[in-house]
């Protein structure tokens, strides 16, 4: 833990708005691990007795259940699982690659940094969505894919982000003892500027998970995601627009959950950068 | 009726944190000149926001200011716009943050005399420019039309001092007005007060760190420390008869110019450790054009051709104001930046122009200690860390014992206590910090240390201690210092010898006696005036040059000091005069001194 990070702590339990969409989205993390094992009902199960079923209380049917009979809840709860998962998965494999290749090209400067750099830029003018959804039809529709996918997009954005606080780091004067006493290259970008990325990352992760959310759930509204009888909260609410008129929990749900999901992330991320803004900090 | 009384003046934030101005009281008359002094946190500046009603929202404040019979305290901004500006106004200490870059001068200036109402609008321009020139701008035209960033840093504060003057207040806070200037421009800022406050009697309440400023420009001075008063009273009186120690200390801590110098002559003649043999620095246009508002497609010339050897245990001290490339030449020893020419010898052997391609064994010996303490620690590591990563990489055959007993030695010898080892950086006072960063390249035990402005950022007490720490490691272990800074009453304290620079080039080399006695350089001589002088009650020296240094972009012919010397001739503006490397005490000047030693005598006479 950086210095930084701990006066972050102390500053992280002052802010409302960090502490109330921290909350939300540790209760949201707990119900989709917890439902699906206090539900009596597996979220495969169809019961052709019990399709489209509104909420209720009696037999566990909070959610009530969709055209084939199978309980929402559980099925909400399970897609969340996905949909966090692949988020989290995600921008982790965007944060290591991102960080890598950032804090390398700005360290490195001059052409390494140059040629680095406008391959990101050759990358980003790509029609990322597009090619994912080519490769989804070209070859098996694959759950890894998906992180591939997501993956591949948002470490641009934080390559670019950690390059930038990168250049402004190694003009800084810390690094430039550590050079005098010899500290080698590789040396310094691990222990002089990664742990001083360490505030822009976090906020920028927490910004990068909605985003993954996001592309996951578009995905599967595609019916391009995870494969059934698997769930995710895109695929839950792709099926609920079919069934909107006779049936409009099926869609509102799960919608709900998603946007508040969502909410929770932007809000947590942007409580995060004024808490480690240095500005604010010094107040 | 007093012109502005303050009572019982209390600012706090937070319930539980001290008060950082506590139960101060003071008043000033109409065209009183008053000091309030103090070191960094002492209250100063907040004493100053809370005058002009500039304080955060979350400041509380209590008892009263009590401005021409009206209390200020607690009052609205709409209430408060009719005083600001019109009737009291401030002047800050950084004129490039203070001025909005997007507007011109002469723009912000007009907006303030519309608003004022003071101006009609069709002779606002000449009203503007009459202001312009009042403050002393050249050109006041073309000073009309630029933008911030096109004036240097004294023509900037000229200008902020112009807006202030735009409604005619009766009372100027200038909140270290000084500080970000160079040493000839600062005296030049001060006389310009000074002028301003004889002709119009305007009060002048001065908020400074620096005693020297205080005893030439204030009648009366407040002295302050943690948001308390220590002392009130006649600048006289104070600097005669100071009633608290913490004052005492201050002024005892005032670096003086005719102090006795504080390091042992160097015995005989030993061989130079570090060799400088013609190296230049330069900076390619693409740098050069970020820089400057002269820029052009070019090469900036930081540092040209420069020669000088340290030899064992000497301190060799570089002087200059900003753009001399005094840090150039630093940093360049030090392998941070490629010379464009010349060799760099340690121990007569020619070394790497880059740190990273020279030898360990020679990394240690050349170590730096920078100006701000708190930059140059990393801000993820604790003090331990700081000072391990140096030893483990030097010294790998050591064990843990072996690290903790370096470690607890060294932070021992920097006079610090082992419980810091646990802290970070920002956890640290400055002192305390530059104490660390001593510790960090003492720790190797180079043969070279070079300290850039290593107590430029400390208060004076703080300051005092390090330059004598320093001195006590110097003694010890017969290292050589390079101090580079733009503070002669240091120079004169630890140097042997003296190098002075101006735009890139040496004006003068020699022995710290013989410099200060006999300086053989008109810039030499115009730099020691400048420097303000610790005494109340001496008549005020006028600003010995016109002027402020040419862009390096676009540097003058001849001698690059010509369009401020006072002893110009035709000579001066075509050949460039160069030191001659074989005598002892050299001066680049076409018509060197000696002139004569301190005080008083007036160069430009």
């Amino acid at each position: 833990m950086s210095g930084i990070a701990a006066t972050g702590g102390r500053r992280l339990r002052e802010s409302r708005t960090v502490r109330v969409s921290a909350s939300l989205l540790a209760i949201i993390a707990l119900a989709a691990l917890l439902g699906p094992l206090i539900s009596p009902h597996d979220y495969r199960d169809t019961d052709f007795n019990a399709r489209l079923q509104p909420p209720a209380l009696d037999d566990f049917r909070v959610f009530g259940s969709d055209d084939l009979g199978r309980d929402l809840f559980v099925r909400t709860m399970s897609g969340t699982r996905v949909t966090l998962l692949v988020a989290v998965v995600a921008s982790f494999v965007s944060l290591v690659i991102g960080v890598a290749y950032g804090a390398i090209a700005g360290y490195a400067g001059g052409t390494v940094d140059a040629v680095m750099m406008r391959l990101v830029d050759a990358l980003y003018a790509l029609p990322f969505i597009f090619l994912v959804i080519l490769l989804m039809v070209a070859f098996e529709r694959n759950f890894l894919l998906i992180f591939v996918a997501i993956g591949a997009i948002n470490w641009l954005d934080m390559a670019r982000i950690v390059r930038g606080q990168t250049l402004a780091l190694k003009e800084r004067e810390f690094v430039d003892a550590a050079r005098l006493i010899g500290v080698s290259p590789g040396a310094i970008l691990v222990r002089h500027i990664t742990p001083n990325l360490l505030g822009i990352v976090v906020v920028y992760l927490t910004l990068t998970i909605p985003q993954a959310v996001l592309v996951e759930s578009f995905l599967s509204f595609l019916g391009l995601g995870v494969q059934e009888p698997a769930t995710s909260l895109g695929a839950l609410v792709n099926n609920g627009v079919a069934h909107l008129e006779r049936a409009p929990w099926l869609l509102l749900l799960p919608a709900t959950l998603l946007a508040v999901m969502l909410l929770a992330f932007n809000f947590l991320g942007d409580g995060l950068r004024d808490l480690l803004d240095p500005r604010h900090r010094s107040q | 009726m007093n012109l502005l009384e303050v009572g019982n003046l209390r600012i706090q934030y937070g319930d539980n944190a001290p008060a950082v101005v506590n139960d101060l009281s003071f008043s000033m008359a109409a065209g009183d000149s008053l000091a309030i002094v103090g070191e960094s946190a002492s209250g100063k500046t907040q004493t100053a926001l809370g005058i002009m009603g500039l304080l955060p929202a979350h400041a509380r404040v209590s008892g009263e200011v009590l401005f021409d019979g009206n209390n200020l305290l607690g009052r609205s901004d709409r209430f408060l716009n009719g005083f600001r500006a019109r009737r009291i106004a401030m002047v800050f200490q950084d004129p490039k943050q203070a001025l909005n870059p997007y507007l011109r001068i002469g723009n912000q200036l007009s907006r303030i005399l519309l608003e004022q109402g003071i101006g009609e609008r069709r002779n606002v321009v000449k009203r503007a420019h009459d202001l312009l020139r009042r403050v002393g701008l050249p050109d006041v035209e073309r000073q009309y039309r630029s933008y911030a960033h096109q004036l240097s840093g004294g023509m900037r504060q000229r200008a902020m001092i112009a807006m202030a003057l735009a409604g005619e207040p009766e009372l100027l806070i200038a909140d270290e007005p000084t500080t970000a200037l160079d040493v000839t421009v600062q005296a030049q800022v001060l006389e310009l007060l000074h002028e301003l406050k004889d002709e119009t009697g305007i009060a002048l309440l001065l908020i400074t760190h620096d005693l020297g400023v205080v005893a030439g420009n204030c009648k009366r001075m407040l002295v302050m420390q943690r948001g308390k008063m220590l002392e009130y009273g006649a600048t006289e009186a104070v600097f005669r008869n100071p009633s608290h120690a913490h004052t005492r200390a201050m002024l005892a801590a005032v670096p003086r110019i005719g102090a006795p110098i504080a390091v042992a002559p160097l015995a005989g003649t030993a061989a130079p450790v570090l060799t400088i043999d013609g190296v230049s620095v330069q900076f390619a246009d693409r740098a050069a054009r970020a820089s400057g508002p002269a820029s052009r497609k070019g090469t900036l010339h930081a540092l040209r051709p420069l020669t000088v050897g340290v030899r064992a245990g000497e301190t060799l001290a570089i002087v200059g104001e900003s753009g001399s490339g005094k840090s150039s030449l630093a940093r360049a020893v030090l392998g941070l930046l490629t010379p464009a020419t010349g060799t760099i010898s340690f121990l007569g052997r020619p070394i790497a122009a880059r740190v990273q391609s020279r030898a360990n064994e020679l990394r240690r010996n050349l170590q730096l200690v920078f100006q701000d303490p708190v930059a140059s620690l990393n801000p993820a590591m604790r003090v331990w860390d700081v000072l391990l990563e140096p030893v483990r990489l030097h010294e790998p055959q050591l064990d843990a014992a072996g690290y903790r007993e370096r470690i607890e030695t060294m932070l021992e010898r920097v006079g610090l206590d082992a419980p810091l080892l646990q802290r970070y950086a920002h956890e640290l006072s400055g002192g305390q910090a530059q104490r660390v960063a001593i510790a960090r390249a003492l720790i190797l035990e180079p043969r070279v240390l070079v300290c850039d402005e290593a107590v430029a950022a400390l208060d004076g007490t703080v300051r005092q201690a390090i330059l004598d720490l320093l001195r006590r490691e110097q003694e010890r272990s017969g290292m050589s210092l390079i101090f580079i800074t733009h503070d002669l009453a240091v120079v004169r304290q630890i140097s042997h010898r003296v190098l002075v620079m101006y735009m890139g080039r040496v004006c003068e080399l020699a022995d710290n006696a013989a410099l200060f006695a006999q300086p053989r350089h008109p810039y030499t001589r115009a730099l020691l005036d400048a420097v303000p002088v610790p005494e109340p009650g001496r008549e005020r020296r006028r600003a010995g040059l016109r002027g402020e240094a040419a862009s390096l972009l676009a540097p003058p012919a001849g001698c690059v000091f010509h369009p401020r010397c006072p002893l110009v001739t035709e000579r001066c503006r075509q050949e460039v005069p160069l030191a001659d490397p074989l005598q002892h005490h050299q001066a680049a000047c076409h018509h060197p001194g000696p002139f004569p030693a301190l005080p008083g005598s007036d160069l430009s006479n």
